[in-house]
């Protein structure tokens, strides 16, 4: 490919594999700016993870690029042999000592922080190449293992050596996957991650390289979320079971070394980044908060089509139907669970009510079964249907409640969907989901609460903010009446889209 | 707290017994003028015959609902001519009010906090530092010590018995960062998943169990139904259920150990009914069990403790105390159990 597109999409376990939130943005982004071309540059974990290509590319999507993580140890073309030198690893160690430094907010007397920054931007631009570090040196060369060595005595002696060696090379080899990924990635003239992680790693590399911008648009904050994986993760006790001093209350040293590997990589992402776009000010602030520099944060907030969702709104009858739908992944960040156990007290006091679980089921199939095993076991499974993957213009006219139990969200655009097709929602005290439904400004608050806030995890709070809605016509009418006066007031696509469309113009003019 | 409620409760003793000795003088002294013709003294001393009924039934200990029986005074007192029998036939209904009924409601207050508990005895200093553990996690995690020193705390509870752990997580749930929170859910969500995966191999267990020979499925199936109850009731037991789900997972228990105790006879298994039942508010079945753990041949030192628990939701309070008697030095010696022998022993001596 010879001429540059637009914008490279950096897209991590999302678009255009994988159905959901950020996705269905992605896509609503693609098509909603069709004078920018645009090429998706997808990098997984497993390739078995992921299936066909679950969305019609639209015309303005002209190249897609697809990689897993799982091949980093595979040798491929582009690995070189080792060859580094004292001075390539005493670089590294500085972009270590930068990333150890920054995040403890302070550094020792002496040390100048800004010129191991300049080196740790110069580490980056050179891994993989041939006046760099490669995947080989660092698995090879005896300085590799001596500042494994050092780094273990010096930070992380609470781990066993081996357990730390290992988990240093399960970090490292896919940081040297995604330096070759950047040296042959098609060209850009621009390039927007939508996540830190892996993804935003990867920007970061391309930016140094190819000194082009790096947009960055966070949905969720992406280190969070690794920190819940890794602390829901049940391999990691399994492999790692007697390492740690539970009763003195000390953290994991292994797990605290992968969420501060993940930390690291969110750091850098927002070194290279300008700009850096968060849906909502709560997520911004956590940005901060994660090193990101004040002056290239700013915030644009979700949008939808109004006029997509009218035949959705139209189709609506007089009754408010029993039914509370929950429209997401069956995935644990989604707490499924607490849903079917709200479920179970909503149908004891609404006996007609029905729960629906409008979501892929496939991405954790364990967690699905759980999902359905627990259903069984309250003795609801007539009453709970797993729908799986629905259009959600057909299935909101028959939702009287929309649920969102999630323990993370950034902004859901499922809220506002449902607002616009005219659905009231009762929603966890997570990310905006608290401005979605109450308002954020003053003007935006005297328009009425849209539904109902809870506290995550609370499934009798859940219960009783379902029951009220469905049982009180007055209120739910209310509702319903401000959610579709506030998401045409103040989450227009256009909007979006006109935002989007100067960040991208400003790229472009670099 | 302690000491503070229970001079109420003696103040409360000496005004019922006090209205009970003017509600009888007044009404005979009412029914006297009343046979004299005097009216107006009659229905003076009527009325504060009634007032001292009231008095008397308004104490909790005469009669479990005050309130009707209140208003029951008031009427007759609107009756003069019937008055005095009326008011002496209710003197029968208030007695009987004095039986609980099998599930009526307690109401209860919280054991004195566990850093406190730990003070004095030092015969229980072993039950007392495991009372002592959980409390500077609490301290840290309800005054908001540092971000980073309540991840640490929620850290630490990971190893703690469900029991004591999952109600310090669900403090921590609603923890004002999001980290504290996330942290607890992953915990709960992880010990909660282990439990529902043992019940659900169980339950794949029990279904291949259903298709094999007779002659060996009896015991085996006894022992799948077992650990069902006790896989439910671990659920129950550790806080990961709560309302509505609660009761229908200790309904579930109870049902796998009734199950499993009609196939095989087992006194632990009765011992673990009976602690359902009592969790269910369900005295009279837990005596039941109870009598079937002790012929199953469970000590009565292990059976006293719950017999006590029985007696008080029977409201058989004097009973407490000598129960709790029974148990023995190494049962109360369990967390907890050594600060209500205290209290129930100290009552039993002032009464």
């Amino acid at each position: 490919m010879s001429k540059p597109t637009d914008i490279a999409l950096l897209l991590e376990g999302t678009y255009p594999y994988v159905r959901g939130g950020v996705s269905s943005w992605v896509h609503q982004i693609i098509t909603g700016l069709p004078s920018v071309t645009f090429s998706l540059i997808f990098v997984g974990g497993r390739r078995t993870d992921y299936g066909e290509i679950r969305y019609e590319l639209p015309k303005n999507v002209v190249h897609v690029e697809t990689h897993y993580l799982e091949d980093a140890w595979k040798q491929s073309k582009g690995a070189l042999p080792s060859r580094a030198g004292a001075n390539q690893f005493a670089h590294s160690e500085d972009l270590h000592n930068f990333l150890k430094y920054s995040a403890a907010g302070k550094c020792p007397d002496g040390v100048d922080i800004a010129q191991l920054g300049w080196t740790a931007d110069k580490v980056l631009s050179m891994l993989e190449r041939p006046d760099g570090l490669c995947i080989n040196d660092y698995l090879s060369h005896p300085i590799a293992w001596e500042h494994i060595r050092k780094a273990h005595l010096e930070g992380d002696d609470q781990a066993s050596f081996v357990d730390y060696f290992w988990s240093l090379r399960l970090m490292h080899g896919p940081l040297f996957q995604l330096a070759r990924i950047a040296n042959t990635a098609a060209p850009a003239r621009a390039f927007h991650t939508i996540s830190t992680g892996y993804a935003g790693f990867l920007g970061a590399l391309l930016q140094r390289r190819r000194q082009r911008p790096l947009i960055l648009t966070e949905h969720g904050i992406y280190t969070k979320e690794r920190r819940i994986d890794l602390n829901q993760a049940d391999w990691f006790e399994q492999l790692h079971a007697g390492r740690e001093d539970a009763s003195l209350g000390t953290t994991h040293a292994l797990r605290e070394l992968w969420i501060r590997f993940f930390e690291s990589l969110g750091r850098l992402t927002y070194r290279a980044a300008d700009p850096i776009i968060s849906l909502y000010e709560g997520n911004r602030s956590r940005q901060l908060q994660d090193g990101a520099e004040n002056v290239r944060t700013r915030v644009i907030v979700n949008g939808i089509d109004p006029k997509r969702f009218a035949p959705a709104f139209s189709q609506r009858g007089g009754e408010v139907p029993r039914v509370v739908g929950l429209i997401g992944r069956v995935v644990p960040i989604k707490d499924v669970k607490t849903f079917i156990r709200t479920m179970r007290q909503v149908i004891l006091e609404v006996p007609d009510a029905q729960g629906w679980i409008i979501g892929g089921s496939d991405e954790d199939p364990a967690y699905a079964q759980e999902c359905e095993a627990l259903a069984r076991s309250l003795g609801i499974s007539e009453k709970l249907r797993f729908l799986g993957h629905q259009n959600v213009i057909e299935i909101l006219p028959k939702l009287g409640v929309l649920m969102l139990t999630s323990i993370s969200e950034a902004q859901p655009l499922a809220i506002l969907e449902a607002f616009a097709a005219g659905v009231p929602c009762v929603a966890t005290d997570v990310g905006a989901c608290r401005e979605q439904i109450e308002g954020g400004t003053p003007e935006d608050r005297a328009l009425g609460h849209a539904g109902r806030v809870v506290p995550f995890a609370d499934a009798d709070a859940l219960a009783r903010a379902a029951v009220e809605l469905l049982s009180d016509s007055t209120t739910w009418h209310a509702c319903q009446t401000a959610a579709r006066q506030r998401v045409a007031k103040h989450y227009s696509q256009e909007a979006m889209l006109d935002a989007y469309l100067k960040v991208y113009q400003s790229a472009l003019e670099v | 707290m302690q000491e503070k409620s229970s001079n109420a409760g003696d103040v409360r003793s000496w005004m019922s017994a006090l209205g009970l000795f003017l509600a009888l003088s007044a009404e005979l002294g009412a029914l006297l003028c009343a046979l004299h013709g005097e009216q107006a003294p009659a229905v003076g001393l009527h009325a504060l015959s009634a007032l001292g009924f009231g008095a008397w039934a308004a104490d909790g200990k005469v009669m479990s609902r005050p309130g009707p029986f209140i208003a029951a005074c008031v009427m007759v007192f609107t009756i003069p001519i019937l008055g005095a029998l009326g008011v002496a036939l209710l003197i029968v209904p208030a007695w009987r009010g004095q039986r609980p009924a099998e599930d009526d409601g307690v109401v209860e207050i919280s054991l004195p906090h566990a850093a406190a508990v730990g003070g004095g005895n030092s015969a229980q200093e072993g039950a007392a530092q495991v009372n002592i553990a959980p409390a500077p996690i609490e301290v840290v995690l309800r005054t908001q010590g540092t971000a980073q020193k309540r991840v640490a705390s929620v850290m630490a509870l990971r190893r703690m018995d469900a029991q004591r752990a999952v109600p310090l997580l669900r403090v921590a749930l609603g923890d004002k960062h999001e980290d504290v929170r996330l942290l607890a859910y992953a915990i709960l969500e992880r010990r909660e998943k282990e439990l529902r995966g043992r019940i659900e191999v169980l339950l794949s267990d029990l279904e291949g169990l259903q298709a094999g020979s007779e002659a060996s499925e009896s015991k085996q199936r006894a022992a799948v139904l077992k650990a069902l109850a006790e896989q439910h009731w671990e659920l129950v037991h550790g806080g990961f259920v709560s309302g509505d789900v609660e009761k229908q997972t200790l309904l579930s228990a109870a049902s796998y150990g009734h199950d499993s105790l009609l196939l095989s006879p087992d006194g632990s298994l009765a011992l673990l009914l009976a602690r359902m039942q009592l969790r269910a508010r369900k005295p009279g079945s837990a005596q039941r069990y109870l009598s079937a753990a002790s012929e199953l041949g469970v000590a009565s030192s292990v059976l006293a403790p719950l017999y006590a628990e029985t007696a008080f939701l029977l409201r058989r309070f004097d009973a407490i105390g000598p129960l709790l008697a029974e148990a023995g030095n190494a049962t109360l010696a369990r967390p907890k159990l050594d600060a209500v022998a205290r209290f129930w022993g100290a009552r039993e001596d002032q009464t």
